[in-house]
């Protein structure tokens, strides 16, 4: 293939991976929480929890890997309420998430209204730029940021940590059967608010690497959805961390694609383009839920379930 | 009854004392920002645009209580309301010179057509794919803001406007009568006639008792024979039919074109309310009248003290957020997705 070409398709991986690595993040909380049985619809006011904050600290001074904890912590409380909610007061799952959407988003809009728009300086991290003279990827991942890394080491992990280890076997076994996971003494409660801090920390930092790395700003609202998308990409993935990579990197790729297009002079309007990912998402939801139809091992068996009678005697504890 | 009126008159409480207290950090004075957020609703103007702000909401929420009533979550308000723009405008766009008398009709129902479809599309997914009408629902609003976006950028954009992205303006028989000196349009009483018809409904017919048992145990009402399917999508048809009128009432009276900016977040207001009366229909009148205050206050507040109408958002949040903590898990609906 001819050089532009190559080039036009290197240019659509550069981006396809600097767009998947909140969707990878925010994905893999929800995923993990969604492991353990419940659902957080709030995941992107969560995003925007750790995109405000860490825009916060960084102008604040912090080194990057410090307001990258600092999103983190904010979205870790985010978690944390929404897990309270959902587990300890047994509210409804997909109202408490909606509800705690609504709440971040006007906390960060009122709160971050001072720092709209203020660059932040000091990000631009390339820890794997000693890689520039590696054929074809070199280019690629010499530009990607540190969090891009931590991105594909967390999705490892998790799969590992998942699928290898007791503790994986702990968590899958509270979303698929909570009355086993009780009777082998297992604290569902304890359980459930891990991984909803885990879910929160996570949706903190993809949050904050959108803000501190791609945008390098703070703007109302600026997840614009991307929490809603990672959402469903965790249906899509069938709750396999790798294959949410790979949903990902696809998606990723529809958002490059879309953003390429138009600089290559295509006249398309804007505006329409950008219903694209969202049409997308909506026909790969509908996709993935009439796959489940066919395959409900797939799913979690006790997500979003009411606890069985057994089991809400022991939380009322 | 008393304990529960004590509660959610403490939760209020709550939520103003933790509003001020985010303020505080914002570094907005609270006492100003609060003065002006109670008068802003306070003064004879201010309760008339609440009144006239009450009619999108309401029918907002009557638009997320009819699904919820069924079982289902309809978030997809607010992308219904702004395909009723978009529908009204077209039809106003269209046939600007037909009289009033047949014009504000076909608006309506191009509104109601349109924002219908949008509400079609979340309930077939659901009863074809099972796929969560919630996150399809959500995901329309966004598709609907850029399609309004799209349109006033680009094929309805008014040449006459200098640049400014706003379709052109509605003539004079396209435009709704109000009020003198208010923004309250006729709509307002489509609205309550609705919460009343849809209470009625409720209460009173098969319609309504069927709904309820398809909300409470979905397959004893498929072994009576009761066809799921129908009702799931009759009723996001209406409920988008009803966001739809509410956005036709809202360009057609107080903004005349399409532009940017038309719902001041009266999708996601109604589904919050609707929420907090639990789905009655005829409790989300008073509701939609208080909300409609909280949200003229929070406009004056954009204006005066500079803070984003987000605030708004935050103050529905919070408030949601608490009740939920508070309320007793009554029948915490399984919504597994």
């Amino acid at each position: 293939m001819n050089d532009s070409t190559e080039l036009f398709l290197l240019v659509l991986l550069a981006g396809a991976i600097r767009a998947a690595i909140p969707l990878v993040l925010a994905g893999l909380g929800e995923l993990i929480y969604e492991r353990s049985g419940v659902f957080n619809l709030g995941i992107e006011g969560i995003m925007l929890l750790g995109a405000c904050s860490s825009v916060a600290a960084q102008l604040a001074g912090f080194p990057w890997w410090g307001s990258l904890c600092v999103g983190a912590t904010a979205g870790t409380l985010g978690g944390l309420l929404h897990a309270i909610l959902c587990v300890r007061l047994r509210t409804n799952q997909a109202v408490t998430g909606l509800a705690l959407l609504f709440l971040f988003q006007g906390l960060t809009a009122v709160l971050g209204r001072e720092l709209v728009g203020m660059p932040v300086k000091d990000t631009a991290v390339y820890p794997l730029s000693i890689l520039s003279n590696v054929p074809v990827l070199g280019p690629i991942l010499s530009r990607q940021d540190p969090v891009m890394l931590l991105a594909v080491l967390l999705a490892m992990l998790t799969w590992f940590i998942l699928f290898r280890t007791r503790w994986g076997i702990v968590v899958r076994a509270c979303g698929e059967k909570p009355e086993a996971a009780i009777n082998a003494g297992i604290s569902l409660i304890r359980v459930r608010l891990t991984t909803g801090c885990i879910c929160g920390a996570l949706g903190g930092l993809a949050g904050a690497q959108m803000a501190l790395f791609s945008a390098t700003q703070w703007q109302e609202n600026m997840i614009a959805g991307r929490g809603w998308i990672a959402i469903v990409l965790v249906i899509f993935a069938r709750w396999h961390p790798l294959l949410l990579i790979l949903g990902a990197l696809l998606f990723g790729g529809l958002n490059a694609l879309q953003i390429n297009l138009q600089a290559t002079g295509w006249t398309v309007s804007s505006h329409l383009l950008g219903m694209l990912p969202f049409i997308i998402t909506i026909l790969v939801m509908a996709l993935a839920s009439w796959r489940l139809k066919k395959h409900p091992g797939w799913m979690p068996a006790s997500l979003g379930k009411d606890p069985p009678p057994e089991v809400e005697r022991t939380l009322i504890n | 009854m008393n304990r529960g009126i004590l509660l959610r008159a403490g939760v209020i409480v709550t939520a103003v004392l933790a509003f001020v207290g985010v303020l505080t950090i914002a570094n907005s004075s609270p006492p100003k920002v609060l003065w002006l957020f109670l008068t802003g609703g306070g003064t004879k103007y201010g309760i008339a645009e609440a009144i006239a702000k009450m009619t999108p909401i309401l029918l907002c929420a009557l638009a997320a209580a009819i699904p919820a009533r069924m079982g289902l979550i309809n978030i997809g308000g607010e992308g219904q309301f702004l395909m009723g723009t978009i529908g009204a405008t077209l039809v106003a766009l269209v046939i600007p010179d037909a009289s009033s008398l047949l014009l504000l009709p076909l608006m309506a129902c191009g509104a109601a057509i349109l924002a219908g479809v949008w509400g079609l599309i979340p309930a077939v997914l659901k009863t074809a794919t099972r796929a969560s009408e919630t996150v399809i629902s959500l995901l329309m609003n966004y598709v609907s803001g850029l399609f309004v976006l799209y349109l006033i950028h680009g094929p309805l954009k008014d040449p006459t406007s200098m640049g400014w992205p706003q379709s052109a303006a509605f003539s004079a028989n396209a435009t709704l009568p109000c009020i003198p000196t208010t923004r309250i349009h006729p709509v307002i009483l489509v609205a309550l006639a609705f919460a009343i018809l849809l209470a009625w409904v409720a209460q009173s017919t098969i319609i309504g008792m069927s709904s309820k048992i398809i909300r409470t145990k979905p397959a004893v009402a498929r072994y009576a024979g009761i066809p799921l399917t129908t009702y799931y999508v009759f009723g996001f048809v209406l409920a988008g039919a009803l966001a739809g009128i509410a956005g036709f009432g809202e360009i057609s009276a107080v903004h005349g074109r399409l532009r940017e900016g038309i719902s001041l977040g009266y999708g996601y207001a109604g589904f919050f309310v609707a929420w907090l009366c639990r789905n009655s229909f005829l409790a989300c009148v008073p509701a939609s009248i208080l909300f409609a205050l909280i949200v003229t206050g929070a406009d004056a507040l954009q204006i005066s003290a500079g803070l984003p109408f987000a605030t708004i958002y935050f103050v529905q949040g919070l408030l949601f957020v608490i009740v939920l903590a508070v309320q007793r898990p009554a029948n915490n609906g399984s919504e597994a997705r």
